[in-house]
């Protein structure tokens, strides 16, 4: 079998053709170059499941291969419900997604002891698809033309907070079996509670009268910054990993 | 006056701004505990009161972040309760004229807030009751514990994977057989990574000290912790809170909206 990072390549040009295709203004052709090029991901993350020799959900509910995967998915599902505006703005997150985490090796991180239970993948599949919910939201409230679009960024965010919560929960699960604690003093846990109290405070802006919706879009937005930061500082901790078929 | 602090103490607005220094504090924290690897992750393995008596206060470059979150924290805790008093006060007299399902949606944030108070009161609790402590786990190695109690490790089991090739030889999961003495107690028992045990009060957790198992190191944990009881149940009330009150919210819209069509 090739090796996963040549498997990705295919999907990744489907990614730069979405790109490229939305910069010719072409937004039809674009969203069916979105559609293959998630079609070609959801076999890679096939693959990447298999790559050990026996199916692995951790290998698919990974940040870097998995979020640009969410973020697909969510374009479609936004194309399939004829709003092919947001649907364009969320393929482009998709894409650029995508293509950022190009260089790094997509090998599978093996499992260990402390990740044999079925927390871990509840919990990886739980945030990434939040972190997914947390950045639409905010690509939808930027691009806002009318208040429709804002109700929909909200909807986004708040059932992005209750999956986070999920995952919160299920981590601070594993935790306590893992390492004795539901709650670990460390840059990981700190970072997601930033991101979770980031949206709590969302969540009650509704019930602040000062608050306009202008307002509103540009706290969602300065919610994906954070989140965004800590994604990118995630991928230099873990550069490090021993990683199998990459 | 007091209906005045009652009313600050009750804001949403105040809500607001404790979230975002939480953040700013979560956040410095992260920084932090990233940078320095001596003292700070110390935390992980004494109790908070312990660690800021011993740590915190002699070190307080370090630690005033940490100061800064717990009273920022208090403070929540505090808002929190006023708030969901406020509210349940301006609710319960309104239960009658609502229908049934409606009061109970409404009366849901308020409970949210009210569990979040009890699991808080949960980390409390384990700060303030619970004890901590660690030993290293190599075979035939005997620990003494706090107020005479004692900790064998009889035997270390290393379980491999046989196959596919590619994980073949890796560790697949950790075990210790351990001896536990203490007065009137005399127990034998297998502890595993990911399968903490109880006995006599305490739970017995063996901790591979490498989150990847690059090496072979393991950690005896210790602890006595009333708090946990209430934390895991409490953060998983509060989920199926939440789902529930968001999708009934969504119900309730699309009725409208299929009576405005």
């Amino acid at each position: 079998m090739p090796a996963l990072g040549t498997l990705y390549l295919p999907a990744a040009a489907a990614y730069a053709a979405v790109l490229l295709l939305l910069a010719l203004k072409q937004r039809r052709p674009a969203l069916g170059a979105l559609l293959a090029a998630f079609v070609l991901h959801a076999g890679f993350l096939a693959a990447r499941a298999m790559a050990l020799g026996a199916p692995s959900f951790n290998a698919v509910f990974e940040e870097q291969v998995f979020l640009p995967f969410c973020l697909a998915a969510i374009a479609l599902w936004l194309w399939g419900s004829l709003r092919n505006g947001e649907a364009a703005g969320v393929a482009i997150a998709a894409a650029v997604s995508a293509l950022l985490v190009l260089p790094i090796d997509k090998g599978v991180i093996p499992p260990s002891p402390k990740s044999m239970i079925w927390l871990v993948p509840l919990f990886f599949f739980c945030e990434i698809l939040a972190h997914a919910l947390f950045i639409t939201a905010a690509v939808l409230a930027c691009r806002r033309h009318g208040d429709p679009s804002l109700d929909q960024a909200h909807r986004f965010a708040v059932w992005g907070f209750v999956l986070f919560s999920v995952a919160q929960v299920s981590g601070a699960a594993w935790c306590y079996l893992g390492w004795s604690v539901p709650f670990q003093w460390s840059f990981r846990h700190l970072h997601s509670a930033a991101v979770w109290c980031a949206y709590a405070a969302y969540i009650h802006l509704r019930f602040l009268p000062g608050w306009s919706e202008r307002r509103r879009a540009a706290y969602l937005g300065a919610g994906a910054l954070l989140l965004a930061a800590y994604l990118v500082a995630l991928q230099f901790i873990e550069a490090g990993q021993v990683r199998i078929g990459g | 006056m007091i209906r005045r602090a009652w009313r600050t103490a009750a804001s949403v607005r105040l809500t607001f701004w404790l979230l975002m220094l939480a953040i700013l504090f979560f956040v410095i924290g992260s920084v932090y505990m990233r940078l320095e690897k001596e003292v700070l992750p110390l935390l992980n393995f004494q109790l908070l009161p312990a660690w800021l008596a011993r740590n915190g206060l002699p070190r307080i470059g370090l630690s005033w972040w940490l100061f800064g979150l717990l009273f920022t924290l208090l403070l929540l805790g505090i808002n929190a309760f006023a708030c969901s008093i406020d509210r349940l006060r301006r609710l319960l007299p309104q239960r009658r004229q609502m229908p049934g399902g409606e009061f109970a949606v409404a009366v849901v944030p308020t409970l949210v807030h009210l569990v979040f108070l009890l699991v808080l009161g949960g980390h409390l609790l384990s700060s303030a009751a619970g004890s901590v402590e660690t030993a290293s786990c190599a075979p035939g190695r005997a620990a003494a514990l706090a107020g005479g109690r004692s900790l064998e490790v009889l035997a270390v089991r290393y379980d491999t994977h046989d196959a596919p090739p590619a994980l073949a030889g890796k560790l697949k999961g950790m075990s210790a057989e351990l001896r536990y003495c203490a007065s009137g107690v005399d127990e034998r028992f297998t502890a595993a990574v990911l399968a903490p045990v109880r006995r006599a009060g305490y739970r017995f957790h063996l901790d591979a000290i490498d989150k990847y198992a690059r090496t072979r190191e393991l950690r005896l944990i210790v602890r006595r912790d009333p708090g946990i009881g209430i934390i895991l149940p409490g953060l998983a009330v509060i989920i199926l809170l939440m789902a529930g009150y968001y999708a009934a919210l969504r119900e309730t819209q699309n009725k409208t909206n299929d009576k405005e069509k």
